[in-house]
């Protein structure tokens, strides 16, 4: 193992490799930055030059490396401007863009940039030590267990209630219903499409999420008529501030990037729920739950650390089975066999030191990615301060283009700015939207794991040790926080 | 008695849960499974979420609820800003919600390509009042981004305008 | 403003013009595609197994076009490939510009009378098919033994659980049939998204069997499977095949078409047999120029037997291809669209889901 992992770090350092790797890294930093340009576009236009590098280690320099920095940046556009990087990278919205709004954006990306440092680092570090482990772990997860998993997300959505659980209830409920759009896998009935082929496969999580969060952003900045950044009370200093919060909170970043992993390595529930569910672990973990939504780092620790650790857990399943967990992994995949490799038990044996090239990949990628972003920092936040009325055209422009970028499809802009005047209203009368994504992204899930459970067992698998483990902790932990509400009478 | 908007959002969340069961109706079990499993919870809570807004409305000295249920001012998303006098607060938004549908609109009706210019060059001249040549330097850059980047690097495949489709052309 | 608006609706005007005129002199004295850009529609997301491979088709194809045109892939997903069809048949201009690769279904979309579907399969102008697929249907050795006869007989004590994405899916509609034509036991268990979830699926047991396995497939991703691949503890046997003929590995395995009991049987097992075999087509809007569906089709073929494109398909581990001409698959899709009526609504039964 030790080996491997020294030849595959020396495969990569070694040129050309390291040359597509600065190159990857390059491209994916400048998508990941500008809002509306989807890492996922650009990732399939790039899968091509793989057949041109044919070296496996060095393609996926490159399109590894890229995919992984997209990440981290797109934290930045939600942190600027309100408005996801990424369809995946929304959560930090949250807090991100209310500390930006305070003049505290140099904290915030120095908190997001660091936590998503160390946490990526920390995926890379559980990717390597579960190689030995890898393929029972995948097999361990049945659809039982995943859809307990699922379960023990949706009642997250009463921790991110925290001033009044019955709109936060209900908002989670909306999304839960909206995400029962589309075609059913058993019968085939095409629920709520509205005669269209457009709603036939649900609703796309980037277009809703992107109008949800920035256009009532759009709306308050032109109400506002000043800068985003009410006051310039901060000096670029902040950011150092930013990198102290994240070892303040070291073991927050890191169950937060352990959440990023643990989401990620379950194949089918995409990229948005990682970051949500470390949110939501950030605000359940805090003593005082109501500075979350007015800019509380530890709101932008969390998704950020997940963010890019899940990075790390989505190789598991990829690599020890070739079965995708995002769309960004299916792409991947295609490199795989485009570089002529065959995700399996070989990836493991006699492919090893690939692997563990991937892993080294991550973590160098990760830092180069932070320390290029540190460069540039004070002259992204300086944008901040530019006058809000130069800003809104293009932020509108950017909105249009990252809703279409995501299916190609001109209904997604309609879709984003449908969302985005239900946004405008959820937030006007205080109703919490990060419940309802939460609700959105988990719903399907849970009804196909369902699905699949009661076709393959029955009612049986309600009896397997781990999902009778899982509803214990379940029960324990909602019953907990009914009490806690109880006393306090937030009901 | 006066009907607060919150109320009506309340009321428009208990309408949407019976339009979803509504929905299902017809549909064979295993699709309507879930759908009514959501719904149908939803629309009891959604129901004492009315009634609870409207006896807030009554009258403050009647009310059950919690402060916090009242006020709208715990945090549990962000807020929107109360610097400004409502009144204008108000006509902005309207103003912003215009241009972000005529926006829309436009882009249906012209496409993408063909609506981005003018519609940045304008909100920047004529809605903020800058001058000529700032517009006309940032109108140049957005389109520069839009045509370099997603028209010709890209590809993405932006539909023509739907007036083109109705005029055959 | 309207300076700006004006030009460009000018310029965009002259565009579309430039490309409404395929046959104009000017195009017949220097070749009609140079300095052109074809696109390549395809209708499933990036990272699709065809999208893979169109993408890789269209890196080798320009070189066989008179013209060298530049050749750009999109994604258009939705529906199953419908989306894509309805704007290839009814929006996208017929002028040669436009072409797609939309994933095995046209056919019988159309021949079932899918209400969405808003187009005459056999209108289109059918350019090719890059490769033949032979499906499967795959179980657990453990399960359902070494064959058809063991499976149907142990199913008969135990009944086996068949993984499928969707109860309408064309995977789900095989076993079906299986069902129909043998009296296998089986229940479906839906919901996995794609064939590598549920090949895990398998491996994790919570599903005994699936179809819709393409077999070449499995030469390059599960060699550990199959005792006839070399493997020493294989994993899974193959129950039937879903092919025209026999496949030459494969000679011991029955086809779906022979299993049929009828003629109404046979009609419907032959539907979706050459549904399978239509997997990864290309096609171009309806009323295409006849002379650049020709260039086209030259193209295609020339294309899919160039050494390096053959020498990139392997690697991706397309082995045998076997791809189809265009005039092949024209007749192919005339052939679904024209099945008896009675075997038509059959099918549309049993591909409902229901």
């Amino acid at each position: 193992m030790i080996e491997s992992a020294t030849s595959g770090l020396l495969q990569v350092l070694s040129w050309p490799a390291f040359g597509f790797l600065l190159l990857g890294g390059a491209i994916g930093f400048v998508v990941g930055i500008l809002p509306g340009l989807g890492g996922l576009t650009t990732l399939a236009l790039m899968l091509p030059f793989a057949y041109t590098i044919q070296e496996p280690i060095a393609a996926f320099c490159f399109l590894l490396g890229m995919h992984a920095i997209t990440g981290t940046t797109g934290d930045i556009t939600s942190i600027l401007f309100g408005i996801p990087g990424e369809g995946t990278s929304a959560a930090t919205i949250m807090d991100g863009y209310p500390m930006t709004k305070k003049g505290q954006a140099g904290r915030a990306l120095g908190a997001a940039l660091t936590s998503s440092l160390v946490a990526g680092l920390e995926g890379a570090i559980i990717l390597a030590i579960s190689i030995p482990i890898m393929r029972p772990l995948v097999l361990f997860f049945g659809a039982p267990e995943l859809f307990m998993l699922t379960i023990l997300g949706i009642t997250f959505l009463a921790t991110l209630s925290s001033a009044s659980l019955s709109k936060g209830v209900l908002a989670g409920g909306i999304g839960l219903a909206i995400s029962a759009v589309g075609i059913e896998d058993h019968t085939g009935t095409l629920r709520y499409t509205m005669g269209t082929i457009y709603l036939w496969e649900g609703l796309s999580l980037a277009p809703v999420v992107v109008g949800l969060f920035a256009i009532p952003e759009i709306v308050d900045l032109a109400v506002r008529g000043s800068s985003i950044a009410e006051s310039k009370v901060e000096r670029i200093s902040g950011v150092l501030e930013g990198v102290r919060d994240t070892f303040r909170h070291f073991w927050l970043t890191m169950r937060c990037g352990m959440i990023g992993v643990m989401v990620g390595a379950v194949p089918g529930v995409g990229g948005g729920v990682s970051q949500w569910m470390a949110y939501a672990h950030a605000v359940q973990s805090s003593k005082d739950k109501k500075r979350f939504g007015t800019g509380a780092v530890e709101g932008v620790l969390g998704p950020g650390a997940a963010n890019n650790s899940k990075e790390g857990g989505n190789l598991i399943p990829t690599v020890a089975f070739g079965v995708p967990g995002t769309t960004g992994m299916a792409i991947l995949l295609g490199a795989f066999l485009i570089v002529g490799l065959t995700p399996g038990p070989d990836m493991l044996t006699k492919h090893l030191d690939v692997t563990l090239a991937m892993v080294w990949i991550l973590v160098i990628s990760n830092i180069l990615a932070a320390g290029v972003a540190f460069l540039f920092l004070s002259q992204l936040v300086k944008l901040t301060f530019v006058r809000g009325n130069l800003l809104i055209p293009f932020l509108v422009v950017f909105v249009f283009l990252g809703a279409f970028s995501a299916n190609n499809h001109f209904a997604d802009i309609v879709v984003a700015c449908v969302f985005g005047v239900l946004g405008y209203f959820m937030v006007l009368f205080g109703w919490p939207r990060a419940p309802f994504v939460l609700g959105l992204v988990l719903g399907r899930l849970a009804e196909r794991y369902l699905g699949i459970s009661l076709g393959a067992y029955g009612t049986a698998w309600l009896l397997h040790p781990p999902v009778l483990v899982m509803i214990v902790i379940l029960l324990g932990s909602v019953s907990y926080s009914v009490y806690k509400r109880m006393s306090t009478g937030s009901v | 008695m006066r009907i607060r908007p919150q109320t009506v959002f309340s009321f428009l969340v208990l309408l949407f849960f019976a339009v979803v069961i509504w929905g299902a109706k017809d549909w064979p079990v295993k699709a309507q499974l879930y759908p009514w499993v959501i719904g149908i919870p939803m629309l009891v809570l959604a129901a004492f979420r009315l009634v609870t807004d409207l006896r807030s409305n009554a009258g403050k000295g009647a009310s059950p609820v919690t402060p916090a249920e009242s006020s709208d001012s715990t945090p549990a998303d962000i807020q929107f800003t109360r610097e400004v006098d409502p009144v204008i607060a108000r006509r902005r938004t309207v103003h912003i919600f215009s241009w972000i549908f005529g926006f829309l609109l436009a882009c249906w009706l012209l496409g993408l390509s063909v609506t981005i210019p003018p519609f940045v060059f304008l909100y920047l001249k004529v809605k903020s009042g800058e001058g000529w040549t700032l517009s006309l330097v940032l109108t140049g850059a957005v389109w520069l981004l839009y045509w370099g980047l997603f028209d010709r690097l890209l590809r993405l495949p932006f539909p023509e305008g739907q007036l083109y489709l109705w005029l055959g052309l | 403003m309207k300076w700006t608006s004006k030009t460009l609706m000018f310029a965009a005007a002259v565009w579309m013009l430039q490309g409404s005129m395929p046959g104009s002199a000017e195009a017949q004295a220097k070749p009609y595609y140079e300095g052109k850009t074809i696109l390549v529609i395809v209708g499933s997301g990036p990272g699709a197994g065809n999208d893979i491979r169109t993408r890789l088709f269209a890196r080798h194809a320009a070189r066989h076009i008179p013209g060298k045109p530049q050749l750009v892939v999109q994604n258009r997903s939705g529906g199953g490939g419908l989306r894509a069809r309805n704007y290839l048949y009814n929006i996208a201009k017929p002028d040669g510009l436009t072409i797609a690769e939309i994933i095995r279904g046209t056919g019988l979309q159309d021949a079932i009378d899918e209400p969405a579907a808003r187009f005459k399969a056999d209108k289109f102008n059918w350019i090719g098919n890059l490769t033949t697929a032979t499906a499967t249907c795959v179980g657990r050795i453990d399960r359902v033994g070494a064959n058809l006869e063991d499976a149907i007989e142990r199913s008969r004590k135990t009944q086996l659980r068949e993984g499928e994405t969707s109860g309408n899916s064309t995977g789900a509609a095989i076993g079906k049939m299986l069902q129909r034509f043998t009296g296998i036991n089986t229940r479906l268990v839906v919901g996995y998204q794609g064939g590598a979830p549920i090949d895990l699926a398998m491996e994790k047991g919570e599903v005994d069997m699936r179809c819709g396995f393409v077999w070449s497939s499995a030469k390059t991703r599960k060699k550990h499977w199959f005792k006839r691949l070399g493997s020493e503890k294989p994993f899974a046997s193959l129950l039937i095949q879903v092919a025209t003929k026999r496949h030459p590995e494969l000679s011991d395995v029955p086809t779906l078409i022979e299993l049929a009991p009828d003629q109404e049987s046979k009609d419907v097992a032959e539907m979706l047999t050459l549904t399978y075999r239509n997997a990864y087509p290309m096609l171009a809007p309806p009323g295409t120029p006849e002379n650049i569906v020709k260039i086209l089709r030259d193209a295609f073929w020339a294309t899919v037997h160039d050494p390096q494109y053959l020498a990139d398909a392997k690697k991706i581990g397309y082995l045998d291809d076997e791809p189809l001409k265009g005039e092949d698959v024209q007749k192919l899709i005339g052939k679904i669209v024209s099945s008896p009526e009675k075997s038509r609504k059959l099918m549309a039964r049993i591909v409902s889901g229901k």
